[in-house]
């Protein structure tokens, strides 16, 4: 059940990464597992379907860019399409937490209206 | 870049049925990653060793991974099968006779020889300036080709009331064709080869002069060891044409993985056996014309459309070895039976000499596989494209993706 949520997060994840700035992938794999202490760290390579899918549906652009050290790197970028969907994502999953959790009777126990 | 990485993204590419420059990009994607990450758990205090087989176990299965890309970047599967099938389903309505009932026996039988041709052409065309390179839905089309060289070749029968000058040229031609692709391996290689093909090709010599011997039997020929050696012409000629798929499926399984070459040799095997017409004498036992011409159809089904569907369908190579040899010897049982119940009790009834020829057909169709699969190994996979441009990258000096440049130009 933990690796279902957490899978199906993973588009509004990698949507809320690309928010603050443009990151290529290996990238986006650190910091999530940095930022959730570990607690988002799935295989690394099932970023990528992820990226290449948001990109098909409009919601990423990419790049590659060269850098001075290294391989190039591919960058993505949220484009303004892709900022409605996590705007709207990130509300379901807050209205899906809250009201998960007012029947468990854990954190806030207000009403849930309508 | 290390034997380990390498195999690994050629694992991923083995799933990948996209363009070349596509495949060359996600390749390199996921190489830089891996890159980055070997060498941030070196900084970490890790081996190279221990580096490489984390950062792999890290990223997760590499032919699952292969599959979910293809599903995003590759054709939906109805239009790869689609353009598989065609050839198959072309074939087929000329041997059901819808181009000679539609427009006479002359016409439809040129419309359904020449259209068959024009169709495969056309679908290898379409797969090369779709792909860039002979597409995978392609191969069914390359098989039935070959069936364009075995119509156009001067055909020669069993007749014994000819004389040799007329059998010698097309077997002089076979005899030239084969010691020339014999001095060609034997040079390229500088080996011997394998013993395990000598003996498939022994077994296919006996299995081709098997198969002549129960007719001169059931000829009750006074002469019969005459008989037989007047015959050992057109078991040369018939074994030059079954091991002429080999020839032409072994190049595919180079380039393109063994399925690819076992496809060709399976799709070109069955129109060189004439199995798309198994029941000549089945309107001996039904007046129903069309039930006749589906019936016949039946193991042409089994031969050209099942296994293109199933073997495209599935990406395991059991899978797909399954996909090829399963259909095509129910094809063959199918074929075994319709011509059976047709020739039931009429003077040519099914003998045991005839369902013995149909298990040699059967067993000679599984040893071209077999010689196939062992030549292929013996003489080894032609490196990958990608593979080369992923060396080219990894031996850079800045270690910049060609790919990247590429994108840049």
């Amino acid at each position: 059940m933990e690796k279902d949520l957490r899978r199906g997060s993973a588009r509004v994840l990698i949507l809320a990464m690309l928010a603050e700035k443009p990151m290529y992938g290996y990238q986006i794999a650190k910091e999530l597992k940095h930022r959730s202490k570990g607690y988002f760290a799935f295989k690394e390579g099932t970023l990528y379907p992820a990226l290449h899918g948001l990109e098909k549906d409009g919601l990423l652009t990419s790049q590659w860019e060269v850098v001075d050290k290294g391989p190039s790197r591919k960058y993505y970028r949220l484009t303004e399409d892709g900022r409605r969907v996590l705007s709207a994502s990130a509300e379901e999953w807050a209205t899906f937490s809250r009201r998960l959790l007012s029947i468990l009777g854990e954190g806030r126990t207000e009403p849930v209206s309508g | 870049m290390s034997e380990e990485l390498a195999r690994y993204l050629r694992d991923i590419a083995s799933q990948l049925d996209v363009d070349p420059s596509s495949e060359r990009e996600i390749l390199a994607e996921i190489q830089n990653h891996l890159q980055e990450s070997m060498a941030d758990l070196e900084e970490h205090g890790r081996s190279r060793k221990e580096s490489v087989a984390l950062a792999l176990e890290r990223f997760g299965e590499a032919r699952e991974l292969g599959r979910m890309l293809n599903r995003l970047h590759g054709d939906p599967p109805w239009v790869r099968v689609g353009w598989a099938i065609l050839p198959g389903l072309f074939a087929l309505a000329g041997a059901a006779g819808l181009f000679s009932a539609a427009w006479g026996v002359n016409i439809g039988e040129a419309v359904g020889r020449i259209g068959l041709l024009g169709v495969c052409v056309l679908v290898i065309a379409a797969g090369w300036a779709k792909e860039r390179r002979l597409a995978v839905w392609s191969y069914p089309a390359w098989g039935v080709l070959l069936y364009g060289v075995w119509l156009w070749l001067p055909w020669v029968s069993a007749d014994q009331a000819r004389p040799f000058w007329q059998v010698a040229p097309p077997l002089v031609m076979l005899a030239v064709i084969g010691a020339y692709a014999g001095y060609s391996a034997y040079r390229a290689r500088g080996i011997r080869i394998p013993p395990l093909a000598w003996a498939l090709l022994a077994l296919m010599i006996l299995s081709v002069v098997a198969s002549l011997v129960p007719s001169v039997v059931s000829d009750q020929n006074p002469h019969r060891r005459t008989a037989i050696l007047a015959m050992i012409p057109f078991s040369l000629w018939w074994m030059g044409l079954l091991l002429l798929p080999v020839v032409i499926g072994l190049p595919f399984a180079r380039s393109q993985g063994l399925p690819a070459g076992l496809i060709v040799v399976a799709a070109a095997y069955v129109l060189v056996e004439g199995l798309l017409d198994p029941a000549y004498g089945i309107l001996i036992w039904t007046s129903n014309a069309s039930a006749a011409r589906a019936l016949a159809c039946l193991p042409g089904l089994a031969f050209l459309i099942v296994p293109p569907i199933w073997v495209l369908g599935c990406r395991a190579a059991k899978g797909q070895t399954w996909g090829l040899v399963l259909p095509a010897l129910l094809g063959l049982v199918s074929a075994s039976v319709v011509r059976g119940a047709a020739l039931q009790g009429t003077a040519i009834a099914y003998g045991a000499d005839s369902w013995l020829r149909d298990c040699l057909a059967g067993a000679q169709f599984l040893l071209l596989l077999v010689l196939t699969a062992v030549v292929y190994r013996w003489i080894g996979p032609r490196p990958a494209q990608g593979a080369k441009d992923m060396d080219c990258r990894s031996s850079g000096s800045q270690s910049l993706g060609c790919v990247a440049n590429e994108q840049r130009a």
